[in-house]
């Protein structure tokens, strides 16, 4: 059993915000995994690394929560920029030496000003034990802090070893701070293996007149949740998320987005994408919280899903709690299917099956990836949802 | 001198009256015995009786629900009378006979018996506590082969029918009021539409709560059978009272192969007064079924009284192309809450459902829409358009969203969209410099908000129900 979750609270079905997280399942995967640091060394190499995230620097990597300092790459670094580990985690939250480390914490931090426009990258492998085959459980945790009026782009990576069938899970905590008039563009890309389990959290407070912009990628893992929760406690912030999922297989996908409106003259804006095909299953649950006394908000939040398989499954909980009347906050939320028009025109054109749904989910997805302001992440992260997007399809044909 | 003061005490209930009608009331609490003492006065037979104790016990083993966003003082169940009847009478051959101290009450309220009957042709079964006093209009009615009774007169009268409906749609182990309400009952009405026919009239109950200290758990149960159709109308009013109130009905509607059932509602209950003290607290299940191929169930809704309003009026479509309809306006003012929307349970193949809500908050009130949307595996081609809008009125007030969407067909097309906002201020502006009064203005754009709802209700509601908006948001806008 694991020593750091044995004495925290694991929540259960009848959490709201965990309504549709199959929380049995990962509460059974606990009990049988192994923490990361009782495993004997794993085999990570450079080349691995690349082939699994691009050859981009700078680059900070972990593995199963710990530092690899021979995988990351740091060199010319410019001024004002901290990369690196900060105190590690241990096993109950004090930082009585006794306690065994179970993680490192990654650390990017910028100074009050200082503005780079290069991503920094944070990448978190999950890799299995392949003496003993128990599940390996990590804590990765990364820790983000924008300076005053500073500009910076982090892309937050997870990944396992591709075709692995070896169960990893990862319960990992993001905390960002960005201080006023700081911005900062976020992207988080999941692709663990389909035997992974990932328990995501980022947590995101903003100062006065910041920015913070999220894109967000899940493909990977069996069970796989994203949870982010903005915190607006300074005038004048803007946050703007989306995020793309897509399931195949038996995959379970849960995105859940809390934005907290506790100041006032604030805008949010959740733009989330999710495609359910086989036998998977994907959800949203989405929250705007308006709290009492604040002033011109803006909020507003929108779902769209596609169910691409009769055995599929989507759900939708875009909620909306507002407490002041100075608002103007929306919410939209869309299950459906592929035009079927669509895809006989483009088979009328003589584009076979595969291709022409391939097509139409990439277009579905479109304006999130086309979004993205970064070359280099948006032709990755497109490449990625391409990839996903054109994978095989059930042999039964679309009604 | 006390005489004196007793008058005045009496004044100042102008508008909440109650009447001092001889009461027969059961001693306070809940308990076997008085489960049995309700069938017995009801005269009822076993398998009732049964039902009734299964319900109880049952209830014994829930808790109750804590999920609602409503906040109220734990309810006491063993410090209230569960059953209260106006003394034995006679039967009754017309209108003459009713007692006239109930006669003058509904007077004040509008609603004269003999009115209704004459100039408006709505049959009218009044409920005075838990008892049916008088129903009129009935012999046109069963003409036409359609039966509207009390809920006791149908145990009595159709046994086999009541015994076939009764909890096929809302079972006693479907939720906690639910099952009390099933335990203990007292009467409501019982309505059947036979095969083939469209009832000529519009049926309509008034519901009263009168005796100080009485829950009402009233039972009502709509049947229409193959190609059938009924519209029912629900209206409530309630005197002014200090205590709260708990009302905890049932509604069933069961609609077979081409059947329709409309079901509208405007409720009035005393909310309360100013500072969130007494009003009724209105915990009801409402459910109906598809169960033929073609039917289709339509609620609609005005919710402006109460202090705490908690319902769902749900459809399950069952039968291939049916049909489900929610259209709801909900008001709450000072320290009124609501958690209130709609359940749609998609099962059938082709099956529609459209969900309406406009939700307007007000004073400190807290108003909430709590939705689902369930696509079952089955329920091909399947369909749904939801809209919630919500208007807040003042910075203290809050309004809330809570849907969910569960979708388990790849045919299925469901589409949800809500906003929240405050009153335009161009609309406001555009009002006032046409030169009406801002409170004018604000109840026009209210208006104007809920049109949509409203434009569902039969006539006679829809003038209601304006009028009630304007007197419910008084003093709330400005």
């Amino acid at each position: 059993m694991n020593v750091a979750l044995a004495t925290s609270e694991i929540p259960t079905g009848r959490d709201e915000l965990w309504r549709y997280t199959p929380v049995d399942e990962i509460r059974a995967r606990i009990e049988r995994s192994v923490n990361a640091s009782h495993i004997g060394p794993v085999s990570v190499t450079r080349p691995l690394i690349d082939a699994l995230t691009g050859t981009n620097r700078p680059r900070l990597v972990f593995v199963n929560g710990f530092h690899a300092a021979d995988l990351s790459d740091l060199a010319d670094l410019p001024a004002g920029v901290r990369c690196g580990i900060s105190d590690p985690l241990h096993a109950d939250d004090t930082d009585d030496a006794d306690d065994p480390v179970v993680a490192d914490v990654a650390l990017v931090a910028i100074a009050e000003g200082v503005r780079l426009d290069a991503p920094i990258h944070v990448v978190h492998v999950a890799v299995p034990d392949p003496l003993t085959e128990h599940c390996v459980l990590s804590l990765p945790r990364t820790v983000i802090e924008v300076g005053e009026a500073a500009h910076l782009v982090v892309v937050e990576t997870y990944c396992g070893l591709d075709g692995s069938m070896l169960p990893t899970l990862s319960n990992t905590s993001t905390t960002i701070r960005l201080g006023d008039r700081a911005r900062l563009a976020h992207y988080r890309v999941q692709t663990e293996s389909t035997t992974a389990t990932h328990v995501g959290h980022t947590r995101i407070e903003q100062g006065a007149d910041s920015v913070f912009q999220m894109t967000s990628v899940t493909l990977g893992g069996d069970i796989a949740r994203n949870a982010v929760e903005v915190h607006l406690d300074a005038a004048g912030s803007r946050t703007e998320l989306a995020g793309i999922s897509m399931t195949s297989g038996s995959q379970r996908h849960d995105t859940v987005v809390t934005v907290d409106h506790a100041a006032s003259q604030c805008s949010s804006s959740q733009r989330f994408a999710g495609v359910v095909d086989d036998h998977g299953r994907g959800s949203f649950n989405g929250e705007i919280i308006v709290r009492p006394g604040t002033t011109a908000t803006d909020a507003h939040q929108s779902s769209r899903n596609i169910v691409l398989d009769a055995n599929a499954e989507a759900d939708a909980r875009p909620w909306l709690r507002i407490l002041a009347d100075d608002v103007r906050c929306t919410h939209g939320a869309t299950v459906g299917r592929l035009d079927d028009e669509a895809l006989h025109y483009l088979r009328s054109r003589g584009i076979a099956l595969p291709q022409a749904r391939a097509m139409l989910i990439d277009a579905f997805v479109r304006d999130i990836t086309d979004a993205i302001p970064h070359d280099s992440v948006r032709s990755h992260v497109a490449a990625l949802v391409g990839a996903a997007a054109a994978a095989p399809i059930p042999v039964e044909p679309h009604r | 001198m006390s005489n004196m003061i007793d008058q005045l005490v009496e004044r100042e209930y102008a508008f909440g009256f109650h009447s001092d009608l001889d009461t027969e009331v059961a001693p306070k609490g809940l308990s076997e015995d008085v489960v049995r003492l309700i069938s017995a006065k009801k005269n009822e037979p076993e398998w009732l009786l049964e039902w009734r104790l299964g319900a109880f016990r049952h209830f014994l083993t829930l808790e109750e629900p804590t999920w609602p966003n409503l906040q109220h003082p734990p309810i006491d169940y063993q410090d209230m009378h569960y059953w209260a009847a106006p003394k034995p009478k006679p039967q009754l051959s017309s209108l003459d006979e009713v007692d006239p101290e109930v006669r003058a009450t509904f007077d004040k309220l509008g609603i004269s018996l003999d009115e209704q009957k004459r100039l408006s042709g709505v049959a009218v079964d009044a409920i005075f506590d838990s008892v049916s006093v008088v129903t009129t209009f009935k012999e046109t009615l069963a003409e036409a082969g359609v039966i509207f009774c009390s809920f006791s007169e149908a145990v009595r009268e159709h046994p086999d029918l009541v015994r076939k409906y009764l909890g096929s749609v809302v079972g006693y182990r479907d939720n906690f009021f639910a099952a009390l309400n099933s335990a203990v009952f007292s009467d409501g009405s019982f309505c059947f539409i036979p095969a083939g026919v469209q009832c000529p009239m519009e049926l309509s109950t008034y519901f009263r709560i009168n005796a100080a200290q009485t829950g009402q758990f009233e039972r009502t149960l709509i049947v229409a059978e193959e190609g059938a159709s009924v519209s029912y109308l629900e209206g409530c009013t309630a005197p002014m009272r200090d205590e709260n109130q708990l009302h905890a009905a049932v509604v069933e509607l069961i609609a077979l192969d081409d059947a329709s059932i409309k079901y509208s509602t405007v409720q009035n209950w005393y909310p309360g007064d100013a500072d969130g003290k007494g009003g009724i607290y209105n915990f009801v299940t409402k459910r109906g079924r598809c169960a033929g191929a073609r039917s289709k169930i339509s609620w609609t809704q005005i919710e402006t009284g109460s202090a705490i309003t908690w319902k769902y009026p749900s459809v399950i479509l069952q039968g291939d192309d049916s049909v489900g309809e929610f259209y709801s306006v909900a008001v709450t003012t000072n320290h009124q809450q609501a958690d209130t929307g709609t359940k749609m349970i998609h099962i059938g193949r082709n099956t529609r459902s459209t969900i309406l809500s406009k939700g307007i908050s007000a004073g400190q009130a807290q108003n909430t829409y709590r939705g689902l949307v369930k696509i079952l595996r089955s329920a091909t081609g399947a369909r749904n358009h939801t809209r919630c809008d919500s208007l807040l009125i003042g910075p203290t007030c809050g309004a809330h969203t809570f849907p969910y969407v569960e979708v388990k067909n790849d045919t299925a097309q469901v589409e949800h969209e809500a906003s929240t906002s405050k009153i335009s201020e161009d609309q406001l502006f555009y009002c006032r410099q046409r030169g009406l009064s801002e409170e004018d203005a604000s109840t026009m754009i209210v208006n104007g908000f809920c049109r949509e709802v409203f434009d569902e209700l039969p006539m006679e509601y829809a003038v209601e129900a304006q009028a009630l908006m304007r007197v419910s948001l008084e003093g709330a806008v400005g």
